[in-house]
């Protein structure tokens, strides 16, 4: 299984060439199940990336392109009259949307409507949608790729804290290395389809898997000490919520689990802190807009000097 | 929507782009709390400190638009160095402790042009807090307190806002607020308790802008002061009864026994003749009394405003209770007082009033003598009048009967606004304009006693004082005076021209005198305004807060300390008091600790936690570098290099064993620790 993960990683690094943290990021995101956010420039990978694990997982992909004029229906589907039937046949059946895919790349997420935001991001927690009173549960395992433009730009609405918090992860790509992009454009046949290294079923194994590595007393503790630091200091306008400290275990496991190790260390907690801290550390930006100080508005940072000020050996 | 908004406004975006930065913010409050302790200091600072300041602050504040630039370190330092020059060069003239201030100033102004780092940040809050210090060295007053207070709010609140939390500035100055307010009972614990030391340094004497009397009288001097409105002393009694009557509140501070012809001035020659008797150890003729206990004696305290003067103010006659005042106070032979350090601040002095104890010639022969002393030219017609009256009149009460008597019925005038009498001034008050105040009657007065072989001397001091309460008259400086003081038969007896003169300045003071002739000091406006019933309450009420600030708190010097620690403990050994300034700091520290261990608490460490904590205090004091906070890994990645094979293989071992241990085990095993703490030991060994 441990194997299987490792090749996995292999074979995307080489369609992403040279961002092997982003990647492992990636798919420690996918086997602690939890839905990921790309906030990075066009052009940098995203869809790459997402088509890239749908097929190495095995997995059925859609993409949807967020525009403002995008309503929900059109991405999780309508109940159509079948007028033309016999009178017996004449009924109502549903179509389903993109929405109904193991991987969907919600892309420029924050170019859609608040209501139509709200409906993707209600689909990602209840993992169903309810359409004219029944619900339809959606495929499992069901993994959303949301991307989004870095600076915001005229016609977007900023993803409001409450559905930022939804996102596990969120990861920027960035511009890659000289030697990296080099070996990119000597690359031959770049658009060669990957092999499927795993299946759904092997997938939902090692999602178990994950949830069953250890983690002792001293992880929890500093996972603890790192959201009460955020939330007694008054350096962090948004404080961590408990589901942040559920997903920092979570990630810590996976990491240890891509990592090939048996249990959680403190370097597990630190890789994935970052990713999973900064979208929920920061101020939104109307909150900026209000008078906030700007400073806060850079996660990273922020997420990174609350990793500095917690000793991870104190116990 | 937004960013037409923002594109239309520009001026919009860089005010609230200013705004919406911590720094920015930071640097606005620091420039406004320097500002205001700039007002608070135009007395001790130069004209063109306070200009190089206000530009300085102008300037950083439109260096926070972006449009502006700040100036260079290169201008700055060229600056100072200018700056140092003219500092050099007029500190000559305004004593050691001003030009420190202004030099303090300076700095100030320079470096708030050019905050970048976090450690200029709080260079200046610090510098600024100096600042305060140095206010408080001219006043202390209630109003500086509390203004100096709000200032210290201002600059802990840039402080918070500068180290950039992200929440509102309200929030921060709440804090600050939270932070003064649980401060206050350490402040007042150390007030009461801890002794108060003296102040370190020689404060500046004999200012030109000393306010008070001075120790030369020409008449038209007094005139000036008449215009002052400010304080000069509070006398407290102890109940409403012991306050002495309308007619008896004078309140003496120095007998000028000299003239030149113009101005009257202390004798040298008494001078001379206090301090050989005070060489020889002679006692006043007060401290005999005074050690005789005579029943009838009234205790009382006076609150004196800064002098920078030694002399005092006391009603006829009164000895100083030195058992209580903080700064000693000597009783000279002609019953004036003088502290043995100048007036710098404000200060409580105790003294005791004994009212039907005569004014005695205190130096016999000497004393007459040098009170018939006559300038030898000058003041014919004045020197002529004495004479006919020494010729007149046998008995000297009947001469000064008779000068009083002209007075009263020579049609004589009071006013503050006489015309100049630059030559032969008495004959030319006396006989030509007959109009002036206290300082000419009383100089003329004295005079022609002289002149008629009457020993007569000028006396000042003031007169009178308004009730602030029912034991408490304020003393301001319009209610100096002047008056006159005639040896007969060995006593001296006061005599006050002006009561025949004016006699309502005596009783109802000078304002109301002023009504009477219609040369009031106030316009009418002003008048009304200031009699209307809000104003005179107001007044009233900070009058009172003056007055109570001024005797409870600066009142408590170290006199009163050990009164309260007496009251309080019994009889003061050395031992008791370590004991209470021992228990003083400890409780201190206690609370302080309260405050800041729930921060430090720990859980306790498990072994293998104190063993990799150990080792890697080892390897620390080793390579000299610090693990800070983080984790094995990394710290192990830079520090392996660094030490030698050995001890980088032990440390590696046992910190996976530590790793193992603590994450990947349900439990600790003791087998573990054993082995973790051989090599804690091999470790120190090989790292030798």
């Amino acid at each position: 299984m441990r194997q299987d993960v490792i090749r996995v990683q292999q074979a995307l690094s080489q369609k992403i060439i040279g961002k092997d943290h982003q990647l492992k990021l990636a798919i420690t995101c996918l086997l602690a199940n939890g839905h990921l956010l790309i906030e990075d420039l066009p052009g940098m990978g995203k869809t790459t990336l997402s088509h890239a694990l749908s097929k190495v997982f095995g997995l059925h992909y859609a993409r949807i392109q967020f525009t403002s004029d995008l309503l929900p229906s059109d991405m999780l589907g309508v109940n159509i009259f079948h007028s033309h039937e016999q009178n017996e046949e004449k009924r109502f059946t549903f179509r389903h949307g993109p929405i109904f895919s193991q991987v969907v790349l919600a892309d420029e997420l924050n170019r859609a409507s608040p209501k139509t935001q709200s409906a993707l991001l209600e689909a990602m927690e209840e993992r169903q949608v309810s359409i004219d009173g029944v619900t339809h549960p959606l495929p499992a395992p069901f993994f959303v790729i949301a991307t989004q433009n870095p600076s915001y730009q005229s016609g977007t609405y900023p993803l409001p804290e409450s559905q930022l918090d939804r996102f596990f992860m969120r990861i920027s790509l960035g511009y890659p290395a000289w030697e990296a992009e080099k070996a990119m454009l000597m690359q031959r046949d770049a658009s060669a389809p990957l092999a499927q290294i795993i299946d759904e079923t092997n997938l939902i194994e090692m999602q178990r898997e994950v949830s069953a590595i250890h983690t002792s007393d001293a992880i929890f503790d500093y996972i603890l000490r790192l959201v009460s630091e955020s939330r007694e200091s008054n350096d962090y306008p948004n404080p961590l919520s408990p589901r942040a400290s559920r997903a920092l275990l979570q990630g810590a496991k996976a990491w240890a689990y891509v990592s090939n190790r048996e249990y959680v260390t403190p370097e597990d907690v630190q890789s994935v802190f970052v990713a999973i801290t900064a979208h929920r550390l920061t101020l939104s930006s109307h909150q900026v807009a209000n008078g906030q100080q700007s400073q806060a508005f850079d996660g990273e940072k922020l997420s990174q000097k609350l990793l500095d000020s917690v000793d991870p050996l104190a116990a | 929507m937004n960013h037409v908004l923002l594109s239309r406004l520009p001026q919009f975006i860089v005010f609230r782009g200013v705004l919406s930065q911590p720094y920015s913010v930071a640097v606005l409050i620091l420039c406004a709390a320097f500002s205001l302790i700039l007002f608070t200091l135009t007395t001790p600072l130069m004209t063109w400190v306070l200009v190089l300041a206000g530009c300085a602050v102008v300037v950083r504040i439109s260096g926070l638009s972006t449009f502006n630039s700040l100036p260079t370190s290169r201008t700055v330092n060229l600056l100072a160095v200018l700056a140092v020059f003219a500092l050099s060069w007029f500190g000559l003239s305004v004593g050691l402790l001003d030009s420190m201030i202004n030099l303090l100033t300076v700095a100030c102004a320079l470096k708030i042009m050019l905050v970048e780092k976090k450690r200029d940040f709080h260079l200046l809050i610090c510098t600024c807090l100096f600042l305060i210090g140095c206010g408080f060295i001219s006043s202390l007053s209630v109003f500086a307190w509390i203004g100096y207070t709000g200032i210290l709010a201002l600059l802990l609140g840039a402080t918070a806002i500068y180290h950039g939390a992200a929440v509102s500035t309200a929030k921060h100055f709440k804090f600050v607020i939270v932070l003064i307010v649980q401060a206050f009972p350490i402040a007042l614990l150390l007030f009461l308790l801890l002794p108060q030391l003296p102040p370190l340094w020689q404060m500046p004497t004999s200012k030109s802008t000393e306010t008070g009397l001075s120790d030369t009288v020409t008449p038209g001097d007094i005139a000036s002061l008449a215009s002052s409105s400010e304080l000069a002393f509070n006398a407290t009694f102890e109940s409403a009864d012991a306050v002495p009557d309308v007619e008896s509140r004078y309140w003496r501070a120095m007998t000028l026994e000299h003239f030149d012809g113009k101005t009257w001035s202390i004798s040298d020659k008494r001078k001379q003749a206090e301090q050989q008797l005070a060489f020889m150890g002679r006692s006043t003729p007060l401290s005999i009394l005074e050690e005789a206990s005579k029943p009838q004696v009234t205790n009382y305290e006076l609150i004196v405003e800064p002098t920078q003067q030694t002399w005092l103010f006391a009603l006829e006659p009164s000895f100083p209770n030195n058992r209580e005042n903080g700064i000693s106070v000597k009783s000279l032979f002609d019953y004036t007082l003088r502290a043995s350090s100048p007036i710098s601040s404000k200060k409580a002095f105790y003294l005791r009033y004994f009212p039907n104890a005569p004014i005695t010639n205190g130096l016999g022969n000497f004393e007459s003598q040098l009170n018939l002393q006559l300038s030898t030219n000058g003041n014919p017609k004045a020197r002529a009048w004495g004479q006919t009256l020494a010729n007149q009149y046998t008995n000297p009460q009947e001469r000064v009967r008779a000068v009083m008597r002209e007075f009263n019925h020579g049609n004589f005038r009071y006013t503050l606004s006489p015309n100049a009498m630059p030559t032969n001034p008495i004959d030319s008050f006396l006989f030509e304009q007959r109009a002036g105040f206290c300082a000419h009657y009383a100089g003329a007065m004295v005079y022609v006693l002289r002149a008629a072989k009457v020993p007569a001397r000028m006396v000042t001091g003031y007169q009178g004082g308004s009730a602030l309460n029912d034991n408490v008259l304020q003393i301001r400086q319009y209610d100096a005076h002047a008056w006159v003081e005639a040896l007969i038969d060995g006593v001296w007896i006061r005599l006050d021209p002006t009561s025949v003169v004016a006699p309502s300045r005596l009783t109802f003071g000078l304002e109301h005198a002023l009504e009477e002739l219609g040369e009031s000091r106030q316009t009418t406006i002003l008048r009304e305004f200031s009699n209307s019933a809000f104003f005179t309450t107001l007044q009233s009420w900070f009058q009172q807060l003056d007055y109570s600030w001024s005797k409870w708190v600066l009142g408590f010097d170290n006199a009163a300390q050990s009164n309260m620690l007496e009251e309080l403990l019994g009889a003061l050994t050395p031992q008791k008091m370590q004991v209470v300034f021992l228990s003083v700091v400890g409780l201190i520290g206690l609370i302080l600790a309260i405050y800041f261990l729930p921060k430090r608490q720990r859980k306790t460490l498990s072994p293998s936690h104190v063993i990799l904590l150990n080792a890697i205090q080892y390897i620390e004091t080793k390579t000299g570098i610090k693990r800070g906070h983080r984790t094995l890994s990394a710290y192990l990645a830079e520090v392996l290099p660094l030490i030698n094979a050995d001890s980088a293989k032990v440390f590696k071992q046992l910190c996976e064993l530590f790793e193992r241990n603590i994450y990947a085990h349900q439990a600790e095993s003791s087998r573990v620790h054993l082995i973790m703490k051989r090599q804690l030991k091999t470790l120190k060994q090989t790292l030798k």
